[in-house]
Order: C-alpha cells, then structure tokens, then sequence
C-alpha cells in the first residue's frame, strides 16, 4: 500500500509522481487507497490513543488487503513504526483501537512492515539494478543529502545503520554519477512542528542551513520527506529577507533525481512543480524544462 | 517520583536520573534560539511537580520533536516524550496550542492536516491533484468524527 499523508495530499505532488514513475520502471506493485486519511501523528501531542487509532486504522486497511505500508514521508514512517510498535507491546491499547475501527469492520494485529520509500530503493530495488539502468548520468552536481528527523530517530526505525552519520543517499547519489560529501549541518532539523509556534525562529534555523549549503559550493539540496522539502523550499525569499542575504538553493527530492538519471525528462519526474530554481541544477546536466 | 497523570502517560521513563550533562540542550535546535527553552529543566520541572507552571508558560509547545535529546540522552529520559505527555496533559485541561486545534479540525472536517493547497507550475498554472490524474483522498467525515471522539480528543470539533 503506498500512503502518501497529508502534505502529499495538499501540495507536494512532485514526491509521489516521481516515486510512483520509479516504483513502475522497477515492477515494484504497489495500491493505493483514498479512503486513508492523515496518519495520526500530528495528533500525538493532543491525545496519545488519537494518535494510534488514526494509525492502526491505516495499517488495518492494509492487513486487510493482506500488504505492507510503503511510505513517503518521514513522518507517516515513524508515526506508523511508532503506532505499530506501541500496540504490540499493549494489549489495553490494541483493544481500545480495535473496538473502535471494529464497528467498520476493520483490525490491527502488527502483522505487517512498514516501510520508507528510501529502504524500498536500496533493499529492494538495490544499488546493483540502479546502475545498471542510469541513462543520464548526473555527473558534475555536488549535491548536499538531507534525511530529515524521523528517517533517523529513535535509532530502532533508522533507515540507515549509522544514524549519526548516514551515508545511504550518498550512495543513492554516487551510482547516479553526482558527489556528495559530508557536511556539518547535515543533520540539522527542518524545524517544520516548532513553526506552528515561531515561523521566525524556525526560518532563522532553516536559513543557516540553506545559507551553509550555498556557501559550501553544493548544486542543491537532497530530501526525502515532504515537510522538510517544503520547509526548505518555499521559504527562500522570506528567509533571504530576513536574514539580509540571497539564498537561492535548489531542493529536489531524491526520487526526482533517480527518475532524471533512469532517462525521464524533468516534467515526468514532476520538476516543473518545485518551487525553487531547479532549472539550474538541470542546466548542469544538460537537461531543460523544453 | 513522578505524579499521577505524567506516571500514567509514561511510566517507563525515570527523571530522576538526569544528572544535568547537557546533551540535551547542546543539541536541541530549539534550545539554540530560545534560552527559555531547554530540555533537562523541563523534564526536572516536571519531575518535581511544577506542571501547570509548565502548561501556562507555554514553553511546552516550542519542541520540533526531532528527538535529538531522547536519541543522545546517556540515561533513557526522552525529553521528547515528557513533552509530549506534558502537551496531552495541557490539552486535558482546555490548554490546547490554537495550531494543533486547527490540525485536529481540519483532521475531523477533510481528513487531513491542511486542505488540498495545490502548486503553481513553472508554467503559471495552478495545478491540483486530479489535473496530475492522481487519485484524491476521499475519507469519511462521520467517520473521522466517531474515531477521534471514541478516541477520547478532549477537544470541541464544531460538528
């Protein structure tokens, strides 16, 4: 089951067209379901059992179809794992849910995976199979990789076995043909749940990073969750305001770029729906939006 | 010892061990900004009892939930997860932050967190989900109504 969430369902198009175009050119199946709603973890902090009732109501929806979760964002991924996790270990709690998604006739028993769209890349499709089809190579970006938060905290659900010090975009990347070196700010926080509280502060943060990146000579930046792509994204100008310099750093999702190197054109990949100035990261390519 | 209403939320987690190492706030991205914000006092306020102090400063809702602190905590204190409780316990008594109110409605009312905003193009369009041919979410309202009130949200939806 591919479950997109909220942001994907709101404006963040691009991310799911461009991982739906890879998931097909690789035969990776995969349903989807309008009838899901949002994952539940934004509600974590309101009520805890509506949080896991909202989630295990996704995952029973898919049990009952007898599939895993695939998702998108880093959010879903953990709020998910989390759910799941939570559930297994309370049997008060499986119950209190299952009485509730009972009168739809639906139920959560664990027996499932959940999985990011990141891990289906590199355990399912693997490395091996990516290079094997680059058409285009992107060589010549020095692109800087960003996993976003949840991909990697609590260690229990890292996509990554190094969540200090992932690697595993990197190496996405370097069979693509683009470099992509360490930097300090790598893991810092797209801030996106403290600006329901302080936009300032969390643009303030997120302009050190973008600004850092620019200033480390990177052609863009890399993501892998909606929030944070959107986090970066579409703040630019406000920030560049605020912080009195000009920020201009492409930010472009990892699955754009694998869709760019298989051979699809920027429009099939859903570049023409980016909000920042992707164009020159495809002119050093020798790609066009024509 | 923890009270009663934080012990209920999260009963696997023992304050009183921090013994003050400052991992938590060296690596709190909120902590950075915000002086009044940081991790350990928090969780030590909380431990010794001052929570409606905690509630009505508002503190409690600056964390960005990027696990930082409970990730690199040498004593299991999650930070992270006293916050969390420490908001469903502020919500408990009417002290919801105004931005979890309006997710929680728009929940209720569509579904998800924000309606569907849809994105200019490169070519000056307004595009949406069905002008991609991508399917629409269609959830149930009466249902998502049910599902948060049996739930328990302490919360008035409007319905």
């Amino acid at each position: 089951m591919l479950y997109q969430g909220c942001m994907i369902w709101s404006s963040q198009y691009q991310y799911e067209i461009s991982a739906r175009k890879i998931l097909d050119f690789f035969g990776v199946n995969y349903k989807v379901f309008p009838e899901q709603q949002c994952c539940g973890k934004p509600l974590m902090c309101v009520n805890i059992n509506t949080w896991l009732t909202l989630a295990a109501r996704i995952m029973a929806i898919a049990e009952k179809e007898g599939l895993d979760v695939l998702t998108l964002c880093n959010g879903c991924y953990l709020s998910l794992n989390e759910a799941r996790k939570i559930l297994l270990e309370s049997p008060e709690k499986k119950e209190l849910v299952n009485r509730i998604l009972g009168k739809e006739d639906l139920k959560f028993s664990g027996e499932l995976r959940i999985k990011h769209i990141v891990s289906v890349i590199w355990e399912d499709i693997g490395l091996k199979k990516i290079s094997e089809n680059v058409k285009v190579k992107l060589s010549g970006l020095k692109l800087a990789s960003h996993y976003g938060c949840h991909s990697l905290r609590p260690k229990e659900f890292s996509i990554d076995s190094n969540p200090e010090n992932p690697r595993i975009i990197e190496e996405i990347l370097e069979v693509l043909g683009a470099e992509s070196p360490y930097y300090p700010e790598k893991n810092d926080c797209c801030m996106i749940l403290m600006s329901n509280v302080d936009v300032k502060g969390a643009d303030l943060l997120r302009g050190k990073k973008l600004l850092a990146i620019q200033r480390r000579g990177f052609d863009g930046m890399v993501t892998i969750c909606p929030l944070c792509q959107q986090s970066y994204e579409t703040r630019q100008k406000r920030i560049s305001k605020m912080m009195k310099e000009k920020i201009s750093v492409p930010v472009i999702y990892l699955t754009q770029l694998i869709g760019l190197a298989l051979g699809m054109s920027p429009r099939e990949v859903g570049l023409d729906l980016n909000m920042s100035p992707v164009e020159r990261l495809l002119g050093k390519i020798g790609l066009s939006f024509d | 010892m923890l009270g009663e209403e934080l012990r209920k939320l999260i009963s696997w987690i023992n304050p009183e061990v921090c013994f003050g190492c400052n991992k938590c706030v060296s690596g709190c991205p909120v902590a950075e900004i915000h002086s009044e914000y940081r991790p350990n006092r928090i969780v030590r306020l909380a431990y010794l009892g001052f929570i409606d102090e905690l509630i009505e400063s508002g503190v409690i809702w600056y964390c960005t939930q990027c696990l930082k602190c409970s990730e690199r905590c040498p004593m299991e204190v999650y930070p992270a997860s006293v916050v969390v409780a420490l908001r469903n316990i502020a919500s408990k008594r009417g002290k919801t932050h105004e931005a979890w109110i309006k997710m929680a409605k728009n929940i209720a009312l569509q579904g998800k967190i924000l309606p569907e905003m849809g994105v200019m193009s490169i070519d000056r369009k307004l595009i949406k989900r069905k002008d991609l041919g991508i399917e629409v979410p269609n959830a149930d309202r009466s249902l998502l109504i049910r599902i948060l009130r049996e739930s328990g949200i302490p919360l008035d939806l409007g319905e």
